[in-house]
C-alpha cells in the first residue's frame, strides 16, 4: 500500500505533466479521434502498473515507448493501415525529448490556461467552480448562494473537474506553436510539401 | 459511453464527493473503488491533479466575477427585496402613520398605494400596494397575519410578548429586528435588515426553525425553505486606513452594480442596454475601476471603450 501511494506521487509528478505531449503525439498518429482518450488511459494504466514493480529512470522515454507499442498493438489488432511510418513515430518521440515547456510554464500562464478552461464550462458549472475554488466556499455554501441543491453542486463540480482536466491539454497555446515548429521542420526536409 | 468515459465519470463523481467531504463508510467505498483497478486509480489521480492545480485561480489576486446568466426567476426577484427593505426603513421616517387600535382589524392597501401603521408599543408597519393585513393585538399577544402583498416591520422588541407575523404556513417571530415579509399565495419571502427573526413552519412543527439574521433573505415555497446569506448590495468594510470600501454583489445585474460603482468612480461608467442584464457576483474595491474593467472583459467578453471622463460598456 505504501509502495502504491508513493507510485501515486510519482505518477502525478512525473507522468501527468506529460499529458499535453501525449495528446499531441496521439492526435498526430491515430486517425480515430474517439479512441485517443482510451489510448491515453491505457498508456497510463500500463506505465502505472510497470512502476509498481520498477520505477523507470525516465518517465518520459518510458511513456513514449509504451505509447509506441500500444499503437503498434492496436494497429495489428484492428488491421488498419498505419498512417505514419515507424520512423515518423521515432521522430516525434525524439521531438518530444526537447526541453519540455509544460514544466516551465509560468504560474501566470497556468492561470490564463485555467481561465480559458473555465470558458469551456457552462455558466452554471463555471459559477459553481469559481465559487468553490476562488471564493473558497464549501459545497453547501455554494448551494445556498446559488439557490440550487447540494447534489446539483456536486454534479456541476464533477463535470467541471473533467473539463478542467481535459483542458490541461491546451491546443490553442503552446501546442499549436509546437505543431507549427514541427511542421516547419518537416517542410524544410521535404520542400515539396508546402505548409502555410 | 466508452469504458474510459465511464471510468472518468465515476472518478469525477468520487472526486466531487471527496471535495464535499466523505463520511467513514463513503471513504471505505471510495477506496474499494479506487483499488479495484489501475484504470480507476489513474483516472482519479489525473482529475485530482488538475483539480488541485485549479487552486492557482485564487492567485489572480483579483476576485473573479461569477456570471450567472440564468438565475431562477424567483431568486432574482427576491434579491432585490433586501435593497427594497432598506429603502422602506428610510420611508418610515417620513410617512404619516395611522395608529392601530388593540383588538382585531383588517387593513388593506390598493395597488400603488402605501400605508404606514404604528402600534401602541411603538412598532411600525409599512404596507406597500395591494396588501392585506389582519392584526390581532391585545395586552398578551402581538400578531399580524399577511394575506397577500408585502409589509415592512420595525418591531419594538418585547421578550415576554414576541411579535409574530403569520404568512401562510410560515410563522415569523421577531427577536429584536427590522424585516420585511411578502406573500404571494404560498410563496413567502422574508428579508431581514436588522437583528434576527425565527421562522417556523406551522404545518410541520417538528422541523427545525430557520434563524435569519441581518442581511439574510429567506424564501419559502410550499415545504421548501431557502436561506441566502449573501446580501444584494452591501458595503462590507469601511477600513480606517483609507482603503476603499469593498462592495459585495450577489447575482446583481451589471446595471445595478455600475450604479453603485459610479458613486465612487472618478470616471462615469455607462452600460449599453444589451449588457445591463449580465448578472454579476463577487467583491470589488469601490475605487478599483481599472480592475473591474479588466474582470469584465476577461469574464464576460464585453467591449469597453473610454475617454477622459467616461467608460462605455457594451456587448
Amino acid at each position: 500500500m505504501d509502495k502504491q501511494e508513493s507510485v501515486d506521487g510519482w505518477f502525478v509528478r512525473e507522468v501527468l505533466p506529460l499529458e499535453p505531449m501525449v495528446m499531441r503525439f496521439l492526435r498526430r498518429n491515430w486517425r480515430d479521434g474517439n479512441e485517443i482518450d482510451d489510448l491515453r488511459q491505457e498508456a497510463y494504466v500500463r506505465i502505472y502498473d510497470a512502476a509498481v514493480h520498477t520505477r523507470p529512470d525516465s518517465a518520459k522515454s518510458f511513456l513514449f515507448q509504451i505509447l509506441r507499442n500500444l499503437l503498434i498493438d492496436r494497429r495489428q489488432k484492428n488491421k488498419v493501415i498505419p498512417i505514419g511510418s515507424l520512423s515518423d513515430l521515432d521522430e516525434l518521440a525524439f521531438a518530444s525529448d526537447e526541453a519540455s515547456p509544460e514544466r516551465s510554464v509560468a504560474a501566470r500562464q497556468e492561470v490564463i490556461r485555467l481561465q480559458e478552461a473555465l470558458d469551456e464550462l457552462s455558466d452554471r458549472c463555471r459559477a459553481v467552480v469559481v465559487l468553490r475554488k476562488v471564493h473558497c466556499m464549501s459545497q453547501r455554501d455554494v448551494a445556498r448562494h446559488m439557490g440550487i441543491c447540494e447534489n446539483t453542486v456536486e454534479q456541476h463540480l464533477a463535470k467541471g473537474m473533467r473539463i478542467l482536466a481535459q483542458c490541461v491539454d491546451d491546443r490553442r497555446g503552446k501546442l499549436v506553436s509546437q505543431a507549427r515548429r514541427y511542421l516547419k521542420r518537416k517542410s524544410a526536409q521535404s520542400p515539396g510539401s508546402a505548409v502555410q | 459511453m466508452t469504458e474510459t468515459e465511464r471510468v472518468e465519470k465515476e472518478a469525477a463523481d468520487w472526486l466531487a464527493r471527496e471535495d464535499r467531504g466523505l463520511g467513514f463508510r463513503e471513504r471505505q467505498a471510495f477506496e474499494a473503488w479506487r483499488d479495484r483497478s489501475t484504470s480507476h486509480r489513474v483516472a482519479y489521480l489525473r482529475l485530482q491533479s488538475a483539480w488541485v492545480k485549479a487552486d492557482r485561480l485564487k492567485q489572480t489576486g483579483e476576485p473573479v466575477p461569477v456570471p450567472v446568466k440564468t438565475p431562477r426567476l424567483w431568486v432574482a426577484y427576491s434579491m432585490s427585496a433586501g435593497a427594497a427593505a432598506l429603502a422602506a426603513c428610510l420611508l418610515f421616517l417620513f410617512w404619516p402613520s395611522t395608529k392601530v387600535a388593540t383588538g382585531d382589524s383588517v387593513i388593506s392597501t390598493d395597488a400603488g398605494a402605501q400605508r404606514s401603521l404604528s402600534l401602541a408599543d411603538g412598532t411600525k408597519i409599512l404596507l406597500v400596494g395591494n396588501t392585506t393585513l389582519r392584526t390581532s393585538l391585545s395586552a398578551g399577544t402581538r400578531s399580524v397575519s399577511i394575506d397577500r402583498g408585502k409589509a415592512y416591520f420595525e418591531v419594538t422588541h418585547d421578550e415576554r410578548h414576541p411579535f409574530v407575523v403569520l404568512a401562510g404556513r410560515r410563522r415569523i417571530t421577531d427577536i429584536g429586528t427590522k424585516f420585511s415579509v411578502s406573500r404571494s399565495g404560498e410563496d413567502v419571502e422574508i428579508a431581514v435588515t436588522e437583528g434576527r427573526v425565527r421562522i417556523d413552519d406551522v404545518k410541520a412543527p417538528s422541523t427545525a426553525p430557520v434563524m435569519a439574521t441581518a442581511n439574510d433573505l429567506v424564501i419559502a415555497k410550499a415545504d421548501e425553505i431557502l436561506l441566502s446569506r449573501e446580501p444584494p448590495v452591501r458595503v462590507l468594510s469601511h477600513s480606517a486606513d483609507g482603503e476603499a470600501e469593498l462592495l459585495t454583489f450577489a447575482d446583481e445585474p451589471l446595471s445595478a452594480v455600475v450604479q453603485e460603482l459610479n458613486k465612487h468612480s472618478k470616471k462615469k461608467i455607462h452600460v449599453a442596454a444589451n449588457a445591463g442584464d449580465i448578472k454579476i457576483g463577487g467583491s470589488f474595491r469601490a475605487n478599483n475601476t481599472e480592475g473591474f474593467k479588466a474582470l469584465l472583459q476577461q469574464g464576460f467578453g464585453v467591449t469597453i471603450k473610454e475617454d477622459k471622463s467616461n467608460i462605455y460598456i457594451s456587448k
